[in-house]
């Protein structure tokens, strides 16, 4: 099952999803942050983010916030759903 | 946006991005020389598309509601490709498939969904109305985590304004599938990433943590050596290279396209 970071309420409202699903990019490991058609992949080793498009400036700077905050989490979950692929693990 | 994108809408509902179809401009459209996606949202007269002729091999057809049965097989004849929901096929909520099909980037989500159980594939339809096959094995680990959601193939959706495929309760994502099986997707998604390993190293790692393998899943080669492959350190011989292609299940001279 995806993970979804719970978000404030004015996020969900305005369409913003941070998700881990069950399948993705297997590497760099990182979450997916969406907003209606576009998508941020943001890495979780390196806290930064992985594409030049869309643009980072883009992306909501709360949802971010909310991102870094919950880094544990996103952590455990990531490597709960791909363990072969840790974001401990050796690149 | 490559192609263009027609919309024969109801009432005062405007598409975004979309030259209206009327009947005045219809035969219009159609005769343009550019592709284009047409799309019929729901209550549209779509009986006007009967007088459309022969010549449609540029233009591609969704939409939102079943077509009429008395006109589907001329709608057939004049579209290289017509999509409607149906008993196996969903398509996005309509205001996500509008906003969708208006985006520049639309081939690259996903606006439907075809099952086909008998053959174990699901037919994902692009933005652009272009087909992406998938088998049901490309959803399944060979080791996934006790416990967590298998994909339920009766109960397959696209959402997320086409970036994911909802299968019961696991989730897929189109960026994934893309790169798994479109080369020129794979290739516009390595062009947006900030920095990347090229070495056909780093291109090994990103294959094997994609097909859900550890290192110790390639029997004929020691963890070590295979590890030291993917850092670089070591340069993998031919027959090294031909057997962790096989094992990753493409072959040798698409590795680096990873």
């Amino acid at each position: 099952m995806a993970f979804q970071l719970p978000l404030p309420e004015p996020l969900r409202r305005a369409q913003w999803k941070v998700k881990i699903r069950d399948k993705e990019r297997a590497e760099p490991p990182h979450v997916s942050i969406m907003h209606k058609h576009r998508t941020w992949r943001f890495d979780l080793r390196s806290r930064r983010f992985l594409d030049k498009e869309p643009p980072p400036s883009d992306c909501s700077a709360e949802v971010l916030k909310a991102i870094l905050a919950a880094l544990p989490t996103l952590v455990a979950a990531w490597d709960d759903m791909y363990p072969h692929n840790p974001v401990g693990g050796t690149a | 946006m490559t192609s263009a994108l027609y919309a024969l809408s109801s009432g005062s509902r405007r598409v975004t991005n979309a030259v209206a179809v009327k009947p005045t401009n219809l035969l219009d459209c159609y005769g343009s020389a550019r592709t284009s996606v047409w799309l019929v949202t729901r209550g549209a007269k779509a009986e006007m598309l009967i007088q459309l002729r022969n010549g449609g091999a540029r233009h591609s057809l969704i939409a939102e509601e079943a077509l009429p049965r008395s006109i589907r097989s001329l709608v057939d004849a004049a579209f290289a490709v017509v999509v409607e929901p149906g008993e196996r096929t969903r398509l996005l909520p309509d205001a996500e498939l509008r906003h969708v099909l208006g985006v520049e980037d639309r081939h690259d989500l996903f606006v439907g969904v075809q099952v086909v159980p008998e053959h174990e594939r699901l037919i994902l339809f692009r933005g652009d109305l272009r087909s992406l096959i998938v088998p049901f094995s490309a959803f399944r680990g060979d080791d996934s985590p006790a416990g967590h959601a298998a994909p339920d193939f009766e109960d397959v959706e696209v959402t997320d304004y086409g970036q994911t495929v909802r299968l019961g309760r696991y989730e897929a994502s189109a960026d994934a599938l893309l790169y798994e099986l479109d080369p020129e997707a794979r290739r516009r998604q390595k062009q947006r990433q900030m920095q990347e390993d090229p070495s056909i190293g780093g291109a090994i790692r990103r294959l094997r943590t994609q097909r859900g393998l550890k290192r110790s899943d390639f029997p004929a080669l020691a963890e070590k050596t295979l590890a030291r492959i993917e850092r670089g350190e070591v340069q993998p011989r031919a027959k090294t290279l031909q057997h962790i292609a096989a094992r990753l299940k493409v072959r040798p001279d698409e590795l680096a396209s990873y």
